[in-house]
């Protein structure tokens, strides 16, 4: 069996952003089935690689589609982060561009947006004899180059400060809303962070191998299913993404070594299919 | 201590004015019909509490119920934020008692009643100088609202500071030491002394 160490890094890395993003997206909504698929996040970050591909074409960029993918991505939710905060202005009122309300929204809109000119896009790359990017839809760790790590590894900085800083708080929103506020827990500020993170950590994985549907959804709910993650939100947010991405390992060993007619089965559909499958059986146990 | 609320704060676009008096060892009792805004007068409290309430440890028991994502019981609530506990109050402990048979059921699977019941076990297990009570009777059965009379009293003997929002008044109509109304004109919103 051969294995590819920096591949199983990104693998790793790629569950565990996928698990926390989804963990954050259903604690912020107290929503067990909101993710950031469903929230829209996969959608923006699609957009982002649709406009990279055809940047790199029409401009011919000297730079890997994941890159320059992202770096829209970062710079995209860079400008409604700020948009989102509130600040004071020279009266004293709290002010704020934004609201969380409304960038959940424009992410829904995006998910639909994306889907809605997908056949147009498709025609437009068509008639200008352009790839279109089909390998998106699939997500897989087959290509990537090495420096791409640096990306990583500021995602996983990003997300242990969040996770030590608040997991407290996390745990206590678990609980409710009103109940963390009245716990003393700043609820805009928390809900603004792990959104956004929530945000960065699927672009992170999507802009640079591509869409993993309901991963995201899935994962927290193979956690709670588990007898140490039921009732322990702050062991969820500690060691469930850890969890999370060694079963993407798994499942990325397998598709790796076992081909099917020469072509290795992208890990993204796999792992999707089978999570549906036990996420549907989860349903039909009333665990969702 | 006086809670003065200004015209910061908006309820229903309306901005909100007037104070409340609350004192060790008495239950201020605030009432308003239905909708005008005394749960979001207890959000207001809750988002402003540095402003309000200063380093004062404030316990709220709000209408909304407990409804997390995972299986959490009482129990393990209980368990795992014992190192936040500010102070052994024994009226836990019988409220604990209380909670005896659903205390390991997952909270989201409880009954409202129960988890009303939860709610209060929790303020009490957190405690604090002052409590913040928004309709606490809902969902109880008589030999509870009865409980948490008995509870209320106590909370008075340990010289705690309550407000609370209760429509069914003529429920602690003998404890209650002082009233407030909250009344709408046509430009504000504003808390009025009396009955």
């Amino acid at each position: 069996m051969e294995v590819d160490i920096i591949r199983l890094l990104f693998v790793f890395l790629g569950g565990y952003f996928l698990c926390l993003s989804g963990s954050l997206s259903q604690l912020i909504t107290n929503n067990g089935i909101a993710s950031p698929s469903t929230l829209g996040m996969d959608g923006m970050a699609v957009l982002t690689i649709i406009i990279a591909q055809f940047a790199v074409k029409m401009f011919g960029f000297d730079v890997s589609l994941g890159t320059l993918s992202f770096l829209l991505f970062s710079a995209f939710i860079g400008i409604l982060y700020f948009a989102t905060r509130k600040t004071k202005n020279a009266e004293g009122n709290v002010w704020q561009f934004m609201e969380m309300k409304k960038v959940i929204i424009l992410g829904l809109a995006f998910n639909l947006f994306v889907g809605a000119i997908f056949s147009v896009i498709q025609f437009l790359f068509m008639s200008l004899n352009f790839d279109f990017p089909t390998g998106i839809w699939f997500g897989n760790f087959k290509q990537f180059q090495t420096y791409w790590i640096i990306f990583y590894l500021v995602g996983l900085f990003c997300c242990a400060g969040f996770v030590f800083k608040h997991a407290h708080q996390l745990s206590l929103l678990n609980l409710g809303k009103s109940f963390a506020l009245g716990r003393g827990t700043d609820l805009t500020e928390i809900q603004r962070r792990s959104l956004f993170l929530s945000l960065f950590l699927t672009g992170l994985v999507i802009c640079f191998f591509g869409v993993f549907s309901f991963l995201g959804l899935i994962f927290p709910h193979i956690l709670r299913s588990m007898k140490i993650f039921r009732s322990h939100m702050q062991w969820e947010i500690f060691y469930g993404p850890i969890i999370a991405g060694v079963i993407l390992m798994v499942f990325d060993t397998f598709c790796y070594n076992f081909t099917f007619y020469g072509a290795e089965l992208p890990v993204g559909m796999t792992s999707s299919i089978i999570g549906a499958f036990f996420l549907i059986i989860l349903v039909l146990r009333q665990k969702v | 201590m006086q809670l003065e609320i200004d015209s910061t704060f908006k309820i229903n676009s309306l901005p909100l004015r007037g104070s409340l008096q609350l004192k060790s060892g008495e239950l201020t009792l605030l009432k308003g019909s239905n909708g005008i805004g005394k749960s979001s007068l207890v959000q207001i409290l809750k988002k402003g509490k540095q402003h309000y309430f200063n380093d004062e440890n404030v316990v709220y028991v709000d209408q909304t119920a407990l409804n997390p994502l995972n299986d959490i019981s009482l129990d393990e609530v209980i368990k795992q934020w014992y190192k936040k506990r500010v102070e052994k109050l024994e009226l836990f402990e019988t409220t604990y008692e209380k909670c005896l048979h659903f205390r390991e059921t997952p909270l989201k699977e409880l009954s409202g009643g129960q988890n009303q019941l939860a709610k209060i076990c929790l303020g009490l297990y957190f405690s604090g100088d002052i409590f913040v009570l928004d309709e606490p009777f809902q969902h109880l059965d008589q030999a509870n609202i009865q409980y948490l009379y008995e509870s209320l009293v106590q909370l008075k003997k340990l010289n705690k500071k309550i407000l609370m929002i209760e429509h069914r008044s003529d429920l602690i109509q003998d404890i209650v030491n002082s009233s407030y109304i909250l009344v709408q004109t046509s430009d504000e919103l504003r808390i009025q002394s009396g009955s």
